[in-house]
């Protein structure tokens, strides 16, 4: 039981952790891509436009949206290991506890004239 | 197999389910982003602890009628896993109220009434460990009755103090209809969850009577 339980706990972390990773992972778009998007948008317009200040305007929107979802991506993060950290904690208490107590029933019974050790 | 097991496996599965549908069913919601998803386990958190502390009160009640020992036991370890349900709630609050209100912690009616009640389910074992025998158990099970008075103080509170930070009671049910499905089945999960330790709580505490009972034996021998 006590070890069935670590490995259960274990588990079910890695799968959430796995499924976090595989499931909300911040869309990284490299600087070449932003460079060539705005190039693209830049030659379907009409007017007239500075291509380098538009590029690095475009380019530092995308890096702080990439540091905004970061921090909201920490905060979630926070939330679900603090769950799992009371979930863990409180879980072990009880088998370490259950598992003492098996331990001492089955000394009694097995030696019912060492009833006054381990006390 | 063990009723607790099967309950135990049941349980795992809804929580993974509830896991996966959280992260890959719900969609991001478009105000608070990525970070509303801590609502799927906080606010079903805060649910399993009504529901906790609702099952205390209830023994509490039954142990005072028939005066049945099981009945205490069941109360005390409802209202232990009712205070870890709390613990998430309170750890989980703040790490949703810095992005959302850009404070850790506010005195508002509903965040107020919550640090009481698990203040008051504290207190409850303070008492369980400060007394014994018919004593501990009377007692406790009268405070156990009367802490179940802030529940419904808890979910009412933005609506009897006009709180502005909580949403009120009915807005939840305004959410997209991935969002409701993946939330109800985490409340399950956790319910599941609540279950299967209740169980285990109410095992060791038969254990531990088993032990007593062969040691006092012992003991007269």
């Amino acid at each position: 039981m006590n070890k069935a339980a670590l490995v259960i706990v274990g588990l079910v972390f890695l799968i959430f952790f796995s499924l976090f990773l595989g499931g909300q992972v911040p869309i990284a778009i490299t600087q070449d891509e932003v460079r060539a998007a705005v190039n693209d948008a830049i030659a379907d317009m009409d007017a007239q436009v500075d291509e380098t200040e538009v590029g690095q305007a475009v380019s530092r929107s995308i890096e702080k949206l990439e540091e905004r979802q970061k921090r909201r991506l920490k905060f979630l993060v926070s939330a679900y290991f603090m769950i799992w950290l009371v979930f863990s904690f409180y879980v072990l208490r009880i088998v370490r506890e259950q598992s003492r107590l098996r331990q001492r029933l089955d000394q009694l019974e097995s030696h019912p004239d060492r009833s006054g050790e381990g006390n | 197999m063990k009723l607790s097991q099967v309950v135990g496996t049941i349980a795992m599965a809804f929580l993974f389910l509830a896991i996966y549908l959280v992260f890959s069913y719900a969609p991001i919601e478009t105000t608070m982003l990525e970070v509303q998803k801590i609502f799927y386990f906080h606010v079903s958190s805060a649910l399993t602890v009504f529901l906790a502390f609702g099952v205390t009160c209830l023994f509490s009640l039954l142990y005072l009628i028939k005066r049945n020992d099981k009945f205490d036991t069941v109360a005390a370890a409802s209202a232990e896993l009712g205070i870890v349900f709390c613990t998430i709630v309170l750890l989980t609050g703040p790490i949703w109220a810095k992005p959302a209100w850009n404070t850790w912690w506010n005195w508002e009616p509903r965040l107020t009434s919550t640090l009481i009640l698990w203040l008051m389910y504290i207190g409850y074992f303070i008492l369980r460990s400060a007394l014994a025998g018919e004593k501990k158990k009377v007692y406790s099970a009268v405070l156990g009755i009367l802490a179940f008075l802030d529940v419904p103080i808890v979910y009412f509170s933005v609506e009897i103090w006009q709180g502005n930070l909580h949403p009120d009671t009915d807005t939840k049910w305004n959410l997209a209809p991935e969002m409701v499905t993946t939330w109800m089945l985490t409340w399950l999960a956790l319910t599941v969850v609540y279950v299967f330790v209740l169980m285990v709580r109410y095992e060791t505490e038969h254990l531990k009577t088993r032990l007593e009972i062969i040691q006092d034996r012992q003991m007269g021998e």
